[in-house]
């Protein structure tokens, strides 16, 4: 059988930790500790024969060799918010030198647009469609649906069902909308976007992480994986701190850069 | 939270304030800090694809009671993988972890939500690191472990 790994490759926010700019004492850490390190949000699916990536962060380049990717068939992108599209241009180098043909891009609706203007140079690098929420994508024994996310603009999670597994991947949204929360109902892994610890500066697109625990309890999720974190908003925490928050949650796991999870 | 060699002696004096030691390479040890202070730490080995065996582990003495040791133990017990070098870090579900509660200690992982268990349970070489230790009757090792859902 062909077995397939869901790989969290990058777990920040915006920002990523250590940011450049702050050195509160989040980003102390992970200056100094490179497992409490989190480049900018995206994901990997991979199997012997296939690697879909879920966002191309501006990191990608170095997500992509940590995590030993050398090829890439797909590219899904849940919305079009720098932190999940700065690192298209990655690609051109290893298409034009190596692939030899565009790699599938599957993009919101609303950010074909975008795409043009933003990258009118990397046309032939991508062969772009737009995905449609609600529509399942098959891949080997895969299935990869968008569904409707609550974020400033249009954004969608993707639930992926293998043989044995459901799981939703949402890095970046303020609750559910109710369709889709019914639509991840009882999923085996809920990944979502625990942008703030304390108070949530922005109730309306990203959650907190007593939020996203929540959330996980609501849709029943067998196992809750907080990803998108920033270590400094609203209050800046260590991994001690964090295991703290954690401590009584025992299916409530911190996503971290290179967190794997069998499919 | 892996160690690295600056820490080794004093992750050394908690565990020797237990009647431990670190367990082999110091690189392989998770720590717990607070500031510059180390308050604790532990070390997990890889059994089976789905089972973990945790060493050592203590809390320092000046430390303990305040909820140090459920956390760190619980981060353990949720992801073994992340914690544990070399480890094929594969989430799945159902994994499980094993130990030896030495003296006291029982009390407080039967709290975390270890249950008691046989030796003939645990993996090689764990299974038998009792059997010829003198200090045996005043330990009383009890064999536990903790499953994962
Ligand atoms: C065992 C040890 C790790 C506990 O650390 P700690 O930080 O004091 O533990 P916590 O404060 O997090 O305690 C968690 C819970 O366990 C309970 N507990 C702690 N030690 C206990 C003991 N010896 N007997 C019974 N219950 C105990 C606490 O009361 C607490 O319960 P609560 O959550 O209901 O309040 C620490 O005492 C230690 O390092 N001991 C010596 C080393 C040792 O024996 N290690 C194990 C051998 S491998
Ligand atoms: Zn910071
Ligand atoms: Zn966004
Ligand atoms: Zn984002």
């Amino acid at each position: 059988m062909n077995k397939s790994t869901f790989i969290i490759s990058g777990s920040g926010a915006g920002p990523g930790a250590p940011s450049f700019f702050c050195d509160c004492k989040g980003c102390v850490e992970a200056r100094e500790n490179q497992t409490a390190a989190r480049t900018r949000s995206g994901a990997i699916i991979s199997s012997a024969n296939r690697n879909i990536l879920f966002d191309t962060p501006p990191d990608l380049r170095a997500q992509l060799i940590r995590e030993k990717v050398s090829i890439i068939d797909q590219v899904f992108l849940t919305h079009w918010h720098y932190d999940h599209f700065g690192g298209l241009g990655e690609l051109e180098y290893y298409v034009k030198l190596k692939r030899k043909k565009p790699i599938p891009l599957y993009l919101p609706p609303t950010a074909v647009e975008q795409f043009r203007r933003a990258f009118p140079d990397l046309e032939e690098i991508f062969e772009v469609t737009s995905w449609k929420f609600n529509e399942s994508y098959f891949f080997d024994k895969l299935s990869i649906t968008p569904l409707p996310a609550n974020h400033s603009i249009e954004t969608a999670g993707f639930l992926v069902k293998s043989a044995e597994n459901r799981l939703a991947y949402f890095p970046d949204t303020a609750g559910l909308p109710d369709e889709t929360a019914q639509a991840v109902k009882n999923v085996d892994w809920l990944i979502c976007d625990a942008t703030f610890h304390g108070d949530n500066w922005f109730p309306h697109s990203h959650m907190s992480v007593l939020e996203a625990i929540d959330l996980g309890r609501e849709v029943n999720a067998r196992h809750t994986v907080l990803t998108h974190m920033s270590v400094h908003y609203s209050q800046p925490f260590t991994t001690l701190e964090l295991a703290e928050t954690l401590s009584g949650h025992p299916h409530v796991l911190a996503a971290y850069d290179g967190m794997q999870i069998k499919l | 939270m892996f160690a690295n060699s600056d820490a080794e002696e004093e992750l050394r004096g908690i565990f020797l304030d237990s009647d431990m030691d670190i367990a082999g390479d110091i690189q392989e040890h998770v720590l717990i800090r607070k500031g510059d202070e180390i308050i604790g730490g532990g070390m997990l080995a890889q059994t089976d694809s789905k089972v973990f065996h945790l060493l050592v582990f203590a809390v320092k003495e000046s430390a303990r009671k305040h909820g140090i040791g459920r956390v760190l133990i619980e981060e353990l017990l949720r992801q073994p993988w992340h914690y544990c070098l070399d480890s094929s870090a594969v989430l799945e579900r159902d994994h499980k972890v094993t130990t030896v509660a030495k003296g006291q200690s029982a009390g407080f992982y039967k709290k975390i939500g270890f249950v008691p268990c046989s030796f003939a349970d645990l993996a090689q070489p764990f299974n038998e690191q009792c059997l010829e230790c003198p200090e045996r009757d005043d330990c009383g090792p009890v064999a536990m472990m903790y499953a994962a859902q």
